[in-house]
This record gives C-alpha cells, structure tokens and sequence, in this order.
C-alpha cells in the first residue's frame, strides 16, 4: 500500500508514465504498419 | 472509372470558387480568433471574465464540448464496424475525421485556458499520478494517437489509388499520396493484415472513448463542488458525448451529401437508421438529466440548492431550459416520427442539439463556480469578447480543419464502399437462387 502511494504521490512519476503509456502505443501503431507494408512481399496463393 | 471513383475524385481534381469563399471566411474567422487569443496572452487572463472564484469559464466548456464530438466518430464508427453494419461504410471516413479534429480543437482550448501555455509542460515534469488531469491527458493522449491510426489505416488503400490514378495533379500531393500510401500493393495478404488491424482498432477504440469523457467528467467529479461531486457524472457524459457526437456527424453527413453530391451514397437509410440512435441516445440523456436533478433537489443540501436554484429559475434558467428544450423537446418532436428521420429533419434536430450541449456543459461549469461551496460570496460570470471570439475562431478552425481534408482526400472509403456494394450485390444473387431452388423443389 506504501509502495502503491509513493508511486502516485511522487512528482515527475505521474509524467513519466504518461510518457511510457504514450511511447508504448506509438511503438505498436507503428509495428502495427510495418507489419501492414510487410504484407506486400508475401505472395499470393494465385502467384505461386 | 467507376461512378464512385469519378464522383469522389472530381473534387479532389476541381476546385471552384464556391471552396475559395468559405476557405476564405473561415480563415478569417480563425485569424480574428488567433488575434484575440495573442491579446490575452500579452495582456493576462485578465481580459477573460474569468476571476476568483470562477476559474473556468466558456473554455472549458469548449473544451467538454469538443471532447464530447469527438465522440461521434470513432465511436460511432468503431461499434458499426464491429456490429458489421453495411450501411455504415459511406459514413466512417466523414466520422473518423470528426473525431480527429474535435480532439485537436479540443485539446486547444486547455492550452487556450492555461493563459501561460508553456505550463502545460510542469504536468510532465512535476505531475503526480493522483491528479485527474494526468488521468485525461493520459486517455485524450492514447485517444488521438488511436483515432488517427483509425482513421489512417483505411485510408492506405484509397491513397494507393490516389497515387496510381490522379495524374494531373500537382506534383506535392502525387508525393504526398505515394509517401502516405506505403507502397501498398493490394494483394490477397496486404488486405488480409489490414482487415485484422482495423478489426483491432475498432474493438480498441470503444474502451478508450468511453474512458476518455468518463475521466473528462471525472474533472469535475472528483471535486467537493456542490453539483459536480456526482456519482453518475461519468455515464452521463459519455452519453451526452455520444448525443452530440451522433449530431455534429448528421451536419457533416449533411453538408458533404450536398456539397459533394454524394446523394448515391449517403442515402436516407442512413439518416433514418443513424435518426433512430439519435432519439435513443436523447431518451438516455434526459433518463440522466432527471436522475441527476431530482437527486440533488430532493436531498436539498444548502450548497447544492444554491446552483440548483440558479440553474431551474435563476441567474441560468435561460441557459437550463433551453437546453431541455433543444435536447429534448426538439429531438422528439422531429425525430420520432419516420417522415422527421429525413436529411432536413435530422440536420434541423442536431443543431439544436449541438446549442443544447454546448449549453449543458455551460450550465455544469458556470453556475458550480459562481456558488462554490467555499466562504465565497456568489460570483458572476460574464465572458468577454476575447472569449467569445476564441470561441468562434475555435469553430471555424474546426470546421476548417475539415474543408482543408476534405479537399485532399476522399470524402468515402472508396475500397470499403466497393466491397459493400459487392456483398449486396451476392447477397441479392444468393437470395434469388434460394428463392429459385425453393420453386424447383416445390415443383418437384
């Protein structure tokens, strides 16, 4: 319970997780394209 | 070229002088809204009608009240994608770029109401995780960021075709498609990811609006203020968000139908289906409305009763009952009968219920603060002309925003559109071979 206050009660924190939070969904919107673009080296069934 | 293509794509070739006047209006509106907003920081919030203890005013009500819009799109947009509501493919790409550009004037406004908007960074570098605002700047954060994506990824196959069939345009946008379309290909696999992205996406997204205006009302309800400290803020918002959500996109719908001459593709089905929602999610808004007032007025505490008073026939009744009037009356008068679900009747409906809402969060933020619970003596809010003209160069860029986009970029979902008219098209087919089978087996 201490611990889970200190994490909330402590300044800067707050804005480091919101950093982390943020970073973490750009890093999957990102993957997430990439591996969109990938899909246009994979060849279709017809191709083959 | 299909009908749909030539159609859609005429006005990103064309541009008459009909989009030159209203570029040029609109412009206009903003730069007075700029200038009014550089005279505020120079000179200090002073000049707002802000003061002890009414700390919000007018912004903050912009800024609930564009949150709230925002609500339309995506939501609007990720529940019939998930419920596969065919009709909803002509509308998502309208209610995607709603949300968007809600969320961009929206998240303005803060910067707007700070007076010194370089603080806003102190939330970075000195914020706690126990302060509300930290919890909206984390979920509005995660919301645009998403929101774009959603609105982006159905757009790559659509910039493609941009790319490989717009040749006689200028030579930064054939780079802008190219770059924006990814070197997407259109095999089998590319839109095999692409479905399953958006298909997360849009399961995503619902969650995350609802947490977005919960935790905007959340501003407010965490507060000891009298009338804010409520434990139905939260639902109450996000139906109030979805109300005026589903409303701004009927204007959208509306005006781009026109404009655009996209009456094949933005039919009445649509307007009367989206009609329906409209009159359901005004039923739920008055349903928390009463709940919230008859609560308050009954248990009569002093602090309450003072803006209760205020709101049902004091200082803001006008305000109070207009509200009631356009949020209420005025939807169900229209919108319960089949021949008001029309595109005029739906358009007349939700501009008085976007002035209704604009109202409604006026009504929550002004009167709290002119009656605070504090040893304040009442206060009186009146907004000045620096307020009002941010307030109308915020609509403007707004709907700015949109003419700039829209001119740029397809107003339908083409490839989506397509695939709708395809899985009618085998529906039809499937329909009357069954029909077809029934009769020969009867005959047999």
């Amino acid at each position: 319970m201490e611990t889970l206050y200190w994490l909330i009660n402590t300044q800067t924190l707050g804005g480091l997780v919101v950093v982390i939070v943020f970073g973490v969904v750009v890093t999957l919107y990102f993957f997430m394209l990439r591996w969109i673009v990938a899909g246009a080296n994979v060849a279709d069934d017809g191709d083959t | 070229m299909s009908h749909l293509e030539s159609t859609v794509f005429a006005t990103l070739r064309k541009t008459g002088i009909r989009f030159y006047i209203l570029f040029g209006v609109l412009a206009a509106l903003v730069v007075w809204g700029v200038f009014a907003y550089i005279y505020q920081l120079i000179e200090g919030l002073g000049v707002t009608g802000l003061s002890r203890p009414v700390y919000w005013g007018i912004y903050l009500t912009n800024f609930v009240f564009f949150i709230g819009i925002s609500h339309a799109g995506t939501l609007i947009s990720a529940i019939l994608r998930v419920t596969q509501a065919n009709w909803r493919r002509s509308i998502t790409r309208i209610a995607e770029a709603v949300t968007v550009f809600a969320l961009c004037v929206g998240g303005l406004q803060i910067l707007i109401d700070m007076g010194r908007p370089d603080r806003i960074l102190n939330m970075i570098f000195y914020g706690r995780y126990q302060s509300v605002f930290l919890w909206d700047l984390t979920c509005i954060g995660i919301y645009f960021m998403s929101s774009i994506t959603y609105l982006y990824l159905p757009m790559i196959p659509d910039f493609a075709r941009m790319r490989d069939k717009l040749t006689d345009i200028a030579r930064w946008r054939k780079w802008l498609y190219t770059l924006a379309a990814l070197g997407w290909k259109g095999n089998h696999e590319q839109h095999r990811r692409l479905e399953i992205a958006i298909a997360i996406m849009a399961i995503a997204i619902i969650p995350i609006a609802v947490s977005v205006h919960t935790v905007v009302s959340w501003i407010f309800g965490m507060t000891v203020q009298p009338m804010w400290h409520s434990t139905i803020f939260g639902p109450y918002f996000v139906v109030g968000a979805i109300f005026s959500g589903i409303a701004t996109l009927f204007i959208a719908m509306a005006i781009m139908r026109k404009v655009l001459r996209l009456e094949a593709w933005l039919t009445d089905k649509q307007f009367d289906y989206l009609g329906l929602l409209l009159l359901v999610m005004s039923a739920f808004w008055c349903y928390f409305t009463f709940a919230e007032y008859l609560t308050t007025v009954y248990s009569a505490l002093t602090h309450e009763m003072h803006v209760a008073d205020a709101k049902l026939y004091g200082e803001y009744a006008w305000a109070f009952w207009l509200m009631v009037f356009c949020n209420a009356v005025v939807p169900f008068a229209i919108l319960t009968r089949r021949a008001g679900r029309t595109v005029m009747g739906t358009v007349i409906a939700s501009v008085f219920i976007n002035i209704g809402m604009w109202l409604e969060r006026f009504t929550i933020v002004a009167p709290t603060l002119t009656r605070p619970s504090l040893a304040f003596e009442h206060a009186i809010y009146q907004p000045s002309w620096v307020e009002i003209s941010i307030t109308v160069g915020s609509l403007a860029l707004f709907a700015l925003l949109f003419v700039i986009f829209f001119k740029l970029f397809p107003s339908l979902a083409i490839w989506e559109v397509e695939e709708g008219i395809e899985i009618e098209e085998r529906n039809r087919i499937n329909k009357q071979l069954s029909l077809e089978d029934l009769r020969a087996m009867e005959k047999a």
